[in-house]
């Protein structure tokens, strides 16, 4: 059984491999200090293959367990070679100095800029070279260890050359030296362990496909699921999952999937099409082009667009956040959703890849009212819109945190009765904001302010206004 | 039964037009002017001592790409409801966002704490010690957004604004040539020197800063403008806009008027206060001190708000400065904690301050290229911005002004 790459595990043994790998060519940097700049192009790139292999080494031992199909040698080589490669490219201005000093500022910007984007993107290259064929997000690696790099340099530039001042004693240059490899490493290891948990994710899905089992499953990693026609031709990734509010507010089933195709387009094609694939993925069960052509309706809530990481608004407990996740639960007859997650734990979560043992706790789409505009419209739209059964002073509640232009939509939605109760118990310049009416005079707006205060059912506390 | 009607028409026709847009007032010129903190007078003040009246145009270009940029800031607030971090993580996902937040919260903190040396400068040069008139301001700020309601704290901050008038005065003491002035204000000319060069490049990046867009964005959120307003507020953007170009000439051509005909030169805002005073009298330079701390005290404040806003918007926290702080815990804890802690880095004895605050310029570049490139990408997306999306010439002008922006980076990165 395959386990899911720990992004905190990662962050250790690949910080302590760096750190370790690190000390090599720092050694060699102060043993090679006097030495004529053409012989460090030489020494810096060898002492940067003991850094390479050091931290390929340490990063196979991570991702072993979680990806069995990569070659660790291969990966420990491609590592090493392309590190003295980096050093090599790192070493090049400062050795050249003389050479380039006299060229237009022009010229040194743009190569400067390929210089700096060849070393960025060295290490992470060879590596997707050195991946199982066919391993998807090779490219996002090459972009996530790049940045990695770029933060490890950073950190380091802002650590330890502002701390090295003439003449401190060498145990003291020696520490700052190792203070400042130690926040390189970390900072590295940090960006890159979060590309390494969506490459393994990846990897993963394509091997099992199993993110469409029957079961509970959170969206965040049900995108980016292949999809294969019938005679096996990879025909995009899972974007999107619509879902039909018209069919139930609270858990609304989900009808279409959204497809992203290689070349760009998005197609959408009906739920009940797909079925999860035995060689991973998910299969079209007709072949191309004979899929039903279906459009989602107007109460149609695209999870990825609506509603993942989109604001949304609580009447209870009152509030606004954010949705972390949606979890989505797949049956035999099909999927629906079962509500938002709205934990910071689950941006954790989806930081680090780690699968939770037991299904988030999560509200039902009803309890909460999105900010998004698709969002808000489709709620809207819905049978038996959530907002308008709230009692008054949860609908002031909602009123009061919304956009004026959604908060204007419900009203004119909302029955008689509750309106104007939920429009009594706003606060005066709320009221006046949401309906447009007998707000204070004009003159007085500048001076007096009108922006989000609290319905009077629920008084400041404190005393601030 | 309650209506949904339109506002109720009073006062006269003058009053009913005018009103509004003072109503709006407040994102544009508040963001507009907190860019003329003490890095941008520094680079103003090096841009008329060492080059005269000949790069004043430069200062129209950044203008325009202040205009363009925060105009977009403002739009994409009002049209969303969410500022600009929140804005990403809801359109690029969690790892885009957290990346950009991270980014901004350290280039923040290291604004901040330039902010606060340049109070510390400032009041040095009127004689006041570091370790009174920092812990003084950081307390002075902290406790106007902790305590005021939205509206006292953005009065406080624009009548803090009005303190850069004291350039206007200085550049005046230092009897210019106005006609050279205006000649090297609209007739671009330039030899490409590596020094012309970088302060080119360091002008148009001084004038637009990550924090000013993000703060544009989550403050007219905050003020909750609605689409209504647009037009008032495309008013508000465009006057700060012109308002910091044209104190950035003032503290051009007072500069080029004294200390590059006796061929002085500084490296900071501080310097050219002190040197000012011997060449266009004590006035000028005693303007000049006031001028850097009223700069730095306003952006002192918006920067840990700005941070603020940018933290609550990626969690979807409450940020509102009409909230009680225990409506808003995290909004009002991060302002605070970002201000303490740039505040107390000035006061350490011996801390290297100048490679910190050059690292947090590059930061800050390197930063403004993503955020732009992000912000022109949303402005366009129908599926964020409705009818509202930015139109194919002013698209136009948003990628020149980009391409523009990055060229500058680059040049100040090498």
């Amino acid at each position: 059984m395959q386990h899911p790459l720990s992004w905190r595990r990662w962050l250790v043994v690949v910080a302590v491999g760096e750190l370790v790998g690190f000390a090599v060519p720092a050694a060699a940097g102060m043993l090679a200090s006097e030495l004529v700049a053409s012989a460090q192009l030489v020494v810096m790139p060898v002492a940067g293959l003991f850094e390479g292999a050091a931290l390929g080494y340490a990063q196979v031992v991570v991702l072993r367990r979680s990806w069995p199909t990569l070659r660790g040698d291969a990966w420990v080589r491609a590592t090493s070679l392309a590190a003295a490669v980096a050093w090599f490219l790192g070493m090049l201005p400062s050795t050249t100095h003389d050479w380039w000093a006299t060229w237009p500022a022009a010229w040194v910007a743009v190569t400067a800029t390929i210089l700096g984007t060849a070393l960025l993107a060295t290490i992470g290259t060879a590596q997707a070279l050195a991946m199982p064929p066919g391993t998807p997000g090779r490219l996002a690696w090459v972009g996530w260890t790049a940045l990695g790099w770029c933060a490890g340099l950073t950190a380091f530039s802002l650590v330890a050359p502002p701390l090295w001042q003439p003449g401190q004693a060498a145990w003291l240059l020696v520490l700052i030296g190792v203070a400042g490899g130690l926040v390189m490493a970390l900072a590295m290891a940090a960006v890159t362990g979060v590309g390494a948990v969506r490459l393994v994710e990846r990897a993963s899905r394509t091997d099992a496909g199993r993110s469409f089992m029957p079961g509970p499953h959170l969206l965040s990693a049900m995108l980016g699921t292949p999809v294969y026609d019938a005679s096996d031709d990879e025909l995009g990734r899972v974007r999107d999952l619509v879902a039909d509010l018209a069919t139930d507010t609270d858990h609304p089933a989900i009808t279409h999937v959204v497809i992203g195709t290689g070349d760009g387009r998005r197609a959408v094609l009906p739920y009940g099409e797909l079925k999860p694939r035995s060689g991973g993925g998910l299969g079209l069960e007709r072949g191309p082009g004979k899929a039903p052509v279906s459009t989602p309706g107007r109460p149609a809530l695209f999870l990825r667009r609506d509603v993942l990481d989109a604001p949304v608004v609580l009447a209870a407990p009152p509030g606004r956040t954010r949705v972390s996740d949606v979890i989505v639960e797949i049956g035999t007859a099909g999927a629906r959703v079962i509500g938002v997650d709205l934990t910071p734990s689950g941006i954790a979560r989806r930081f680090t890849g780690r699968t939770p043992t037991a299904p988030p706790r999560a509200l039902p789409l009803s309890q909460v009212h999105l900010v998004s505009a698709h969002g808000h419209a489709a709620q809207l739209a819905a049978p038996d819109p959530a907002v308008l059964e709230l009692p008054a002073d949860g609908m002031a509640e909602v009123l009061t945190r919304l956009p004026v232009a959604h908060a204007r939509e419900i009203l004119r939605a909302a029955d008689g009765r509750v309106r104007e109760d939920a429009v009594r118990l706003l606060h005066p310049r709320v009221r006046a904001r949401v309906t447009g009416t007998a707000g204070p005079p004009r003159r007085m707006r500048r001076l007096s302010g009108w922006r989000l205060h609290r319905p009077g059912t629920h008084p400041p506390v404190g005393g601030r206004r | 039964m309650t209506e949904v009607v339109a506002p109720r028409r009073s006062g006269s026709r003058s009053t009913r037009r005018y009103l509004p847009l003072l109503a709006v007032l407040g994102p544009g010129l508040l963001a507009g002017l907190s860019d003329d903190d003490p890095a941008g007078i520094t680079t103003y003040s090096v841009l008329g001592a060492d080059h005269g009246y000949g790069l004043l145009w430069v200062l129209l270009l950044s203008t325009v790409a202040l205009i363009v940029f925060h105009d977009l800031g403002a739009r994409l607030g009002v049209v969303t409801g969410q500022g600009l971090i929140g804005l990403i993580r809801h359109r690029y996902g969690l790892g885009v966002a957290s990346g950009a937040l991270l980014a901004l919260v350290i280039a923040n903190l290291g604004t901040a704490t330039a902010e606060f040396a340049g109070i510390a400068a400032g009041g040095e040069l009127l004689g006041i010690s570091r370790y009174l008139a920092v812990p003084v301001a950081a307390a002075a700020v902290s406790t106007l957004v902790l305590a005021g309601s939205f509206h006292r704290v953005e009065h406080v901050l624009m009548a803090l604004a009005s303190v850069f008038l004291a350039y206007v005065a200085a550049a005046v003491l230092a009897h210019p040539d106005w006609s050279a002035a205006f000649n090297g204000l609209v007739t671009p000319r330039m030899s490409f020197g590596h020094e012309e060069t970088l302060i080119v490049a360091a002008t148009v990046g001084t004038t637009l800063a990550p924090w000013g867009l993000s703060f544009i964005q989550s403050y007219a959120v905050d003020k909750k403008l609605t689409v209504k307003d647009l037009g008032y507020e495309r008013t508000d953007v465009v006057m700060g806009a012109l308002l910091t170009g044209i104190i950035g000439f003032f503290v051009v051509v007072a500069c080029a008027a004294t200390l590059h005909e006796t061929h002085t030169s500084i490296v900071s805002a501080g310097d050219a206060a002190a040197a000012l005073a011997p060449v266009a009298g004590d006035l000028a330079g005693l303007c000049f001190a006031v001028g850097l701390i009223g700069a730095a005290l306003l952006a002192a404040a918006i920067l840990p708000l700005s941070t603020a806003y940018s933290i609550c918007d990626f969690t979807g926290s409450e940020a509102a400065l009409d909230c009680t702080f225990s409506e808003a815990r995290l909004f009002y804890l991060s302002n605070v904690v970002i201000t303490t802690v740039a505040a107390s880095v000035v006061l350490i004895p011996a801390v290297p301050l100048v490679p910190l605050l050059v690292s947090t310029q590059m930061l800050n570049a390197v930063l403004l290229i993503p955020l732009l490139v992000l912000m022109t990408r949303l402005s366009r997306d129908t599926s964020i911005v409705g009818d509202h999306a930015v139109s194919r010439p002013l698209a136009a002008v948003q990628a020149l002004v980009v391409v523009a922006v990055v060229a500058c980076v680059v040049l100040l990165l090498v």
